[in-house]
């Protein structure tokens, strides 16, 4: 044997090359299943450290962080997420939260670039080119419109102003990093992705962590909702529950929301008892069982809901004017499910939908048909019509949605309304926020600004009362 | 011819004198005219009287230790000679790359230490023996546990990315397991080949430097046994930070929420924060539900603690170290052996730490026939380690535990009123912190965790076995030739079971874990060699070298974890019910190697090296995989120059120079992980959605990666003064890296794993200045002493980057700047009117220039402006020794020091974090705080939301310091007691004492902490490494 044959033989074992992933179906799609994971699970690798970080694990960790930085939600301990509901972790550019968002975001981002990009070079069929591109581009997607949303003002506050940057290559050797686009661009980006995925993306799918026509739909009616396209946001919304075909299931809603298979759920991800976060799963941070000073409840929420709501799952905590919340169930091996979807929410976006966009009778009857299903003793629509019924709607998304990420703070800050916390905080944290408040975004990491030739210290977000948005380039 | 004859008898006469060696006559030394059988020696007082044949006739005086002297008689009658120590005699043999030289012959830097040195200090990982002793060798252990690995580094730091460790090589083979498993008791010596001349012959993998450690070998003769034993006591080397007291944490407590109650314009600040006190740390140590503390601050009269909780006694212990060791050496003029057998334990500084090892060595050397020999080099070791954590941020780190966790909290259960809460049994319960009740339930800090009960339920424990198998075979022939071919194996296995107790602490929700790690590491090298050495007339000796090597390196890992026990105290993986996680992997490297090494020297006078080395290697792709390394050396003996003979105290010295290049291909992750394929753009596999297989993209990767290299320039010079009196060298190089590996950050808005990719972008230049003596200052007669220090000069300066700044985390590399330079905010102080921190910040003008500094109160880094804060690399270091004899007494002591650079100390950061983390442990220079306008101090208020406490210039401290490494005070009992026994030989008696001193200004900070790693210049809650007492007793026999 020369000593070229002799070197030669050793080849990495645990691994495989880009050729075999895009020769077949199934390549590419162990890529996606690979990707969903990667969202489940989204270890920050900046973090510099072995240890994982409870706050930053994956896309559960994102709707809980919007969860605590609101009203309805109380983090009285110094645990996990404290340092997001005191407004700590955006305080600084280099907190592990700023940049947790961005990098799950763009290294999905990328991901997909490169599945694109691999598919489109491959010599699978068109049909199949299609279907693998159209999950993809949802993904992606998804993942500019999250950032977005955490990074730049809301879509309504002007497609000028200053957004994300965008990339639609993946990263090569020689690749550097790309400036912050407009607002306006990037939705650009995320409406075409999701108008793709939306019209050819299957219908069926075989898990139902998997994006398919039902969830593109949802995901363009959250993104149609926060554009300020009301109508569009409405039929997406429709078509996102009538395709995905079960309707509202009010029993399951007590059930401890840790099953993907639960009939309201559009779309999750799931955990097995091999396959956990351990204290960072999204139920940590409600069941006691696992981890006493959970997130509370507000008391001036809680009373928004009757005795008979099946979505009122507070108990009093003894000695406080605190509840403890019981919708999210721990099991004992960290093996609970995640939802990122579900039927309600399209019912709420197609109300709000049809209500901003003229229909408001339509809307009424949606609210109610969510509200009385929610409630058996709630038997009168309340007949709000204007304002009154938008305000309605919004309280319901808070009724309906508390926890998941989507109501209170980031509608408030969707519709570039003013809001404070009430007297249920401690008084340090009694925050009060202006309309496009800088404090309703993260800062952009200063990784980034230190590492992308194409924004610099001056392209940084506001972090102080008076400070102005930098230009979009 | 017959008048010759006659001429002959006529001028036999007789010639007298004396021999003296430093002044005094020199006994016993031979006198023999050259060329015949005729001789005599001297007598007591160095004097001879001997008949000669002629004036021709050349005396030769010959005295073992002292340099051979050759008079020509010429008409004198009387010759008197002095003679000189002989250098070469005297200086050691020095262990080098595939092979020995003479210290004499020497054209390349190596510092080597012999058994003394090793086997003076007490060490469990033998790496440590070289702290001090060798200059230009900086080790850092920064941990108090037993056997935990030392970062070692030979001339600074070469590289960012790959691994600055050195290449170890036991017994002339690679070895990469864990230097805990090699008992110092066995070695012989160990060699640090510190520049390209000595280290090139490794190649790819030698840019760190390279230690040759070798292990002893029996000599002909009687068979001698030794038995060493000692036993003594080790307790941490470093107090703790200094805390303040329950009573007084809870009075800053309470002043954190006053101030917060103040800030938001409540009319009754006192008021609200004594209700809400209990509250903010759910625990009352005064026991009951109302506050201790009253709306003025004062601990209301009548209240007695319940308990103040000591945790650092309840974490650390004082513990033993055991140490036995016997070994028989000895052997024929055929074949020699040399057997060791030894056992050692090491308790460490937490609670149920330690370290066990049984250690076994048989090395046998045997001549087969006249031109074939053989030998075997044959050793075990087993070692178990308790290591419960003590590093890093998890919950049951201990020493983290001390440093954040409270007096306020109990370490057992307490009801309302504050008395213990006892099990069924009438047992306490250990609380961690996450229990129902009004009060003294639920603790905000590390919750739910109790280290006094996870360091004694849970167990981790690091087995280790070693075993390594060496034979060589070695064929002379023509007189000129020897071919020897060599084969070690390696066999490593590292074994990892861990417990996790189903009732406190992180497993309780899952009943318990079981997890087991195991990496099998296996590796062989085949050399073989051919050498060719010749003399030609005498003065020209020609030695030539040539090698063929093949490296095979294969891991396998496995790991496990299972939850769901039926009971505590189960230990093993069948108990457990459900599988929670299991991966394994492989990873393999290879490398094949050719090389040549040529030497000559001209009348020992002159030397000359050169060599070369090509390896191929695995870790590369195939068109950039192979490498060249070379180098050359030479030397010059000034002190044998005739223009030197007049200068007499000068006996010694020597001039030398090298250049050459080495590699460095132990490429490593951000993690630091070595990367075994980092050239190839893969997917990884194991992403799965639960039964569902998925990949997911690896790291991007630069297919053009290859291995660094480093240019070595060297010059040396080695000396002895006053007869050796004075011994030492003075070594200076320049160490230029290229094709510096390179994390390259990448915005991290390109997603590309890990934000950063490994590419050869950079260059790098360390130099320096290393200076070695020795100073014999008593050496004969009753009282011996001698001194001996080193001293290392070191620069670290980046010389070229891939941009113009890269920024990571606290450190900024610039040209011109060093790898690890702080960039970190300035700490302005304390705002004397609002008791906010400050930092300072650059005034821009409208241009955009600097103008001037202000201050800010803000927390955000883009608010105020970083600085270069200073280097984390010290610029000098070395250390003293001193060896005091008389008659049976010994005395030595071994210090060593560091000058110069920084460290960020975020142990004291997160002990100066105020108001900000509820219960937390607080250092006593709180109470300096601010608490009124007007106060002037450096201490900010406290409240909740301050985030003073985060890393500027606040935190760094200068990390010079000091430290006794060894004191041995010894008794040899005199001959004439012991001989009456018969059969013992030798006996001593010893105590001796490690690392009992530590001379450095701040309390509570190990100076030692970490020189690379995930944290460099950081402390990072890492337990004190300990000091030992030992007292001990050799016997021979």
């Amino acid at each position: 044997m020369s000593c070229e044959d002799f070197v030669d033989e050793p080849q990495p074992q645990a691994e495989v090359g880009s050729e075999a992933v895009f020769s077949s179906p199934e390549g590419v799609r162990a890529f996606l299943t690979g990707t969903y994971r990667a969202l489940r699970g989204f270890n920050d690798e900046l973090a510099n450290t072995t240890a994982s970080n409870d706050d930053s694990e994956g896309y559960g960790s994102l709707m809980n962080t919007r969860t605590v930085v609101g009203n309805d939600f109380v983090q009285p301990a110094f645990q996990w997420m404290a340092f997001e509901y005191r407004y700590l972790a955006r305080e600084s550019s280099n907190s592990r939260k700023v940049n947790f968002v961005w990098n799950m975001a763009y290294e999905i981002i990328n991901s997909m670039n490169l599945l694109i990009e691999g598919v489109e070079a491959s010599g699978l069929s068109e049909n199949q080119k299609e279907e693998f591109i159209a999950e993809a581009r949802a993904i992606r997607g998804l993942m500019y419109f999250e950032a977005v949303k955490e990074y730049a003002l809301p879509y309504a506050a002007g497609r000028d102003n200053v957004g994300i940057p965008i990339y639609l290559e993946s990263a090569s050797v020689a690749s550097t990093g790309n400036p912050r686009k407009s607002v306006g661009e990037v939705y650009d980006v995320i409406r075409a992705d999701l108008e793709y995925a939306s019209a050819n993306i299957p219908v069926e799918r075989d898990f139902k962590w998997r994006i398919n026509k039902a969830v593109a739909d949802g995901i363009l009616a959250r993104v149609y909702l926060h554009m300020g396209l009301w109508s569009e946001a409405a039929t997406a919304a429709n078509s996102a529950r009538t395709t995905y075909g079960a309707g509202l299931a009010p029993a399951s809603y007590a059930d401890g929301f840790d099953v993907l298979e639960s009939p309201e759920w559009i779309w999750g991800l799931p955990f097995s008892a091999d396959q956990t976060l351990y204290y960072g799963s999204f139920a940590s941070f409600w069941d006691g069982t696992r981890y006493t000073p959970t997130i509370k409840a507000n008391p001036t929420f809680v009373a928004e809901f009757s005795e008979t709501d099946v979505r009122n799952l507070f108990t009093p905590i003894a000695n406080d004017v605190l509840y403890d919340v019981e919708k999210f169930e721990a099991n004992p091996d960290f093996g609970e499910d995640v939802v990122l979807m579900r039927v309600a929410e399209m019912y709420l976006i197609e109300a709000e939908g049809l209500a901003r966009s003229g229909s408001e009778d339509a809307a009424a009857e949606l609210l109610f048909e969510l509200q009385s299903n929610r409630d058996p003793m709630f038997t009168t629509p309340s007949g709000n019509t204007g304002d009154a019924l938008i305000e309605e709607i919004l309280l319901e998304r808070r009724k309906e949605l508390y926890a998941e990420g989507l109501a209170d703070f980031p509608d408030y800050r969707r519709l570039q309304m003013g809001w404070s916390r009430d007297a249920s905080h401690p008084a340090a944290f009694r925050f009060a926020l202006e309309p496009n408040d800088y404090r309703f975004f993260l800062l952009i990491p200063q990784a980034e600004i230190d590492a992308n030739p194409a924004i610099n210290e001056e392209d940084q977000n506001p972090n102080a009362p008076g400070d102005t948005w930098p230009a979009a380039k | 011819m017959f008048l010759g004859l006659i001429t002959s008898a006529w001028a036999q006469r007789t010639i007298s004198g004396k021999v003296t060696a430093e002044g005094e006559g020199l006994p016993g030394v031979a006198v023999r005219i050259e060329g015949t059988t005729q001789g005599t020696v001297t007598d007591v007082d160095g004097n001879y009287r001997l008949e000669v044949p002629g004036n021709n006739a050349v005396l030769s005086f010959s005295f073992i230790g002292y340099a051979e002297k050759k008079v020509t008689v010429g008409n004198q009658s009387v010759i008197n000679v002095t003679l000189a120590e002989d250098v070469e005699q005297l200086s050691e043999v020095v262990v080098v790359a595939y092979g020995e030289q003479s210290q004499r012959s020497l054209t390349s830097a190596v510092g080597q230490i012999d058994e003394t040195l090793i086997r003076q200090q007490q060490v469990v990982d033998i790496g440590r023996t070289l702290q001090g002793t060798v200059p230009g060798v900086n080790i850092v252990t920064g941990s108090g546990q037993p056997g935990s690995t030392p970062q070692i580094r030979i001339r600074g730091i070469s590289s960012i990315n790959s691994s600055s460790e050195p290449l170890i090589v036991l017994d002339g083979a690679v070895y990469t397991g864990n230097l805990n498993t090699i008992d110092q008791n066995e070695i012989e010596s160990i060699s640090v080949l510190k520049d390209a001349a000595a280290a090139a012959l490794y190649g790819s993998r030698a840019a760190s430097g390279v230690i040759l450690i070798t292990s002893k070998k029996g000599k002909a003769g009687d068979t001698r046994i030794n038995f060493t034993a000692s036993s003594g006591f080790s307790e941490r080397a470093v107090d703790e930070y200094p805390f303040v007291n329950t009573e007084q944490n809870l009075r800053l407590e309470w002043e954190a929420l006053y101030n917060d109650a103040r800030l938001t314009g409540d009319a009754t600040p006192g008021q609200t924060a004594s209700d809400e006190l209990l509250g903010r740390i759910g625990y009352n140590p005064y026991g009951g539900l109302e506050s201790p503390i009253g709306p003025n601050g004062e601990l209301l009269p009548g209240q007695t603690l319940k308990w103040e909780t000591d945790w650092e006694d309840a974490l650390l212990q004082r513990g033993t170290r055991h140490d036995a060791n016997l070994n028989v050496s000895g052997g024929s003029d055929k074949v020699t052996y040399f057997f060791s057998g030894s056992y050692l334990k090491q308790d460490g500084v937490v609670i149920g730490s330690d370290f066990e090892r049984f250690a076994g060595r048989l090395n046998l050397d045997a001549e087969l026939t006249d031109w074939l020999s053989a030998g075997l080099r044959q050793s075990i070791s087993s070692s178990t380690s308790n290591f419960p954590q003590q590093s890093g941020t998890s919950f049951n780190n201990s020493v983290q535990y001390i440093r954040t966790l409270s007096s306020i909290y109990p370490i057992y259960r307490r009801d309302v009123d504050g008395n213990l809460i006892l099990d069924p049994a009438g047992n306490p319960i250990f609380d961690d912190g996450q229990n129902e009740g009004p009060i003294n339930a639920v603790r905000p800090v590390l919750q739910p965790s109790n280290a006094v009960a996870q360091t004694t339920l849970d167990r981790s424990v690091d087995n280790r076995f070693f075993n390594t198998t060496q034979a060589f075979l070695e064929a002379s022939f023509l007189d000129m030739f020897k071919a020897r071919t060599s084969f070690t194996l390696n066999r490593y296995t590292y074994d990892n079971p861990t417990y996790t107790n189903p009732t406190v602490g992180s497993a309780r929700t899952v009943g318990g874990r079981i997890g087991r790690n195991r990496d099998f590491r296996t590796e062989w090298t085949l050399t073989n060699s051919l050498n060719w050495a010749n003399t030609f007339n005498e003065d020209h000796k020609v030695d030539i070298l040539l090698l063929q090597e093949a490296y095979d390196l294969t891991i396998n890992t496995l790991n496990v974890s299972k939850t769901g026990l039926p009971f505590p105290g189960l230990y093993e993986l069948n108990s457990a019910a459900t599988l929670e996680a299991i991966g394994g992997a492989e990873n393999k490297e290879r490398i094949g190697s050719l090389m040549a090494r040529a030497q000559y020297d001209f009348r020992n006078k002159y030397f000359v090296q050169g060599s070369v080395r090509r390896d191929i290697s695995s870790r590369f792709a195939p068109e950039s995989r192979e490498g060249i390394f070379y180098s050359v050396s030479g030397s010059w003996v000034i002190s044998d120059e005739s223009f030197m003979d007049g200068i007499d105290f000068i006996s010694f010295m020597k001039l030398r120079g090298s250049y050459g290049e080495v590699g460095n291909s132990f490429i490593q992750d951000n993690q630091l992980n070595q990367v075994y394929f980092p050239a190839e753009n893969v997917f990884e596999t194991g992403w799965d959605q639960l039964s569902t297989p998925g990949i997911y993209v690896g790291p991007l990767r630069n297919t053009q990666l290859t291995w660094e290299t480093s240019a070595i320039t060297n010059v040396g010079l080695d000396f002895g003064f006053f007869r050796e009196k004075l011994t030492g060298s003075v070594d200076a190089y320049t160490k230029d890296t290229e094709g510096l590996i390179f994390a390259r950050p990448l915005s991290n808005s390109l997603g590309v794993r890990t934000n950063s990719i490994l590419e050869n972008v950079g260059s790098l230049r360390n130099k320096g200045i290393e200076v070695a003596l020795n100073y014999n200052i008593l050496r004969d007669g009753a009282l011996t002493w001698s001194v001996g220090a080193n001293m290392a000069f070191e620069r670290n300066e980046i010389t070229e980057l891939p941009q113009e700044e890269i920024i990571t985390g606290n450190f900024k590399r610039v040209e011109g700047g060093t790898v690890y330079d702080f960039f970190i905010r300035e700490w302005a102080g304390v705002a004397p009117s609002t008791g906010e921190p400050m930092w300072y910040r650059n005034v821009l003008d409208e241009a955009g220039n600097v103008v001037g500094r202000d201050t800010t109160t803000s927390q955000s880094v883009a608010q105020s402006d970083r600085i270069f804060a200073g280097t984390a690399l010290p610029w000098g270091r070395g250390g003293f020794n001193t060896r005091l004899g008389f008659k049976g007494l010994d005395l030595s002591a071994l210090f060593n020091f560091s000058l110069g650079g920084k460290l960020l100390d975020t142990d004291y950061l997160g002990l100066m974090e105020g108001g900000l983390r509820p219960g937390q442990q607080k250092h006593t220079d709180i109470l300096r705080r601010w608490q009124q306008e007007g106060d002037i101090t450096d201490v900010p208020r406290l409240n909740s939301t301050d985030q003073g406490a985060s890393i500027s210039t606040r935190f760094l401290r200068d990390a010079s310091y000091g430290r006794l490494r060894n004191i041995t005070l010894g008794y040899t009992l005199p001959e004439n007691l012991i001989s009456r026994s018969g059969f013992i030989r030798g006996l001593r008696v010893f105590v001796q004492g490690d690392n009992l001193f530590t001379f450095f200004p701040y309390e509570g900070l190990d100076p030692e902490q970490s020189i690379g790693g995930l944290l460099p210049g950081q402390t990072n809650n890492r337990s004190s490494i300990y000091k030992t007492v030992t007292a001990g007793i050799e016997i021979n026999l």
